[in-house]
């Protein structure tokens, strides 16, 4: 089916969706859909789906930052690693309102219960508090690391 | 479904940037030394509040009422739509779709984006 568009020429849902590709979380995002669905479903429940705030319209692709053979065997490993590049990131990598770094790692409600007793994974939180773990958080950055082989 | 990072129910009233949660936290050390680790608790003269923010949120998590997913560009929206959508067909006439994104009114293919400069890192 094609819709008419302003400058004249057509959408096609079909086409659309048979060239652009879908995000990598779909089918995790669906399938915790289906199981709510399913449940709402047997309860005898209705369900309202509400879509807010504002999509981005991406305009490029994601940019790439290039390590050398020799920097990638000299640098140190894991997380220190990753850390060490994202700190050299550019600012434009950082995205607006992303959760600074003491409050990155905490959903602050999943930890309480209702009669104000702390869950054991709370713990986390009073050891950033101290100071001990405040690093920049890497899985927020849109940027790709690829390694360059000699 | 919402935009990532977007405030949402409940936690909103603890945004990280205008009232930031760790300002409602007291950390309480034990005074004889003893080896367990010290306790967080709520400061007192937000502990009303928190509380009915927390119960309300402890509810609704409790009888599984309440999903939410995240999209951050149109693609991710519109595939998230479609196959919600197609989720949601199985409830007939049960569902109501409240479509208040404000999704861009264009977008470009994945063929006709740039790809930025790339970034070399050699004295890090």
């Amino acid at each position: 089916m094609t819709t008419p568009v302003s400058d004249g020429s057509l959408f096609s849902a079909e086409s659309y969706f048979g060239t652009q590709p879908p995000p990598q979380t779909l089918d995790h995002d669906i399938a915790s859909v289906r199981s709510f669905v399913h449940r709402q479903r047997d309860l005898g429940r209705k369900v309202v789906l509400v879509t807010v705030s504002a999509a981005s319209s991406v305009l490029s692709l994601p940019a790439y930052m290039s390590l050398s053979q020799e920097w990638w065997d000299n640098c140190p490993v894991g997380a220190q690693r990753v850390s060490i590049v994202v700190s050299r990131l550019p600012g434009l990598f950082t995205k607006a309102h992303s959760f600074p770094p003491a409050t990155s790692r905490v959903r602050f409600l999943d930890n309480f219960s209702a009669g104000g007793s702390l869950a054991r994974a709370s713990i986390v939180s009073s050891r950033f508090l101290n100071g001990l773990s405040c690093r920049r958080p890497a899985r927020y950055s849109r940027c790709n690391i690829r390694r360059v082989l000699p | 479904m919402h935009r990532q990072f977007s405030l949402q129910p409940f936690s909103r009233h603890y945004s990280h940037s205008t009232n930031p949660f760790l300002d409602f936290l007291e950390i309480e050390t034990n005074p004889d030394e003893s080896p367990k680790p010290p306790k967080i608790t709520a400061t007192p003269s937000k502990y009303e509040d928190l509380l009915e923010v927390l119960t309300a949120y402890k509810s609704v998590q409790q009888a599984g009422v309440l999903h939410t997913l995240t999209f951050v560009t149109i693609d991710d929206y519109l595939w998230l739509l479609r196959a919600v959508s197609q989720e949601l067909s199985v409830l007939g006439r049960n569902v109501l779709y409240y479509l208040a994104a404000a999704v861009s009114d264009f977008f470009l293919p994945r063929e006709k984006m740039v790809r930025p400069y790339s970034l070399t890192v050699d004295n890090l």
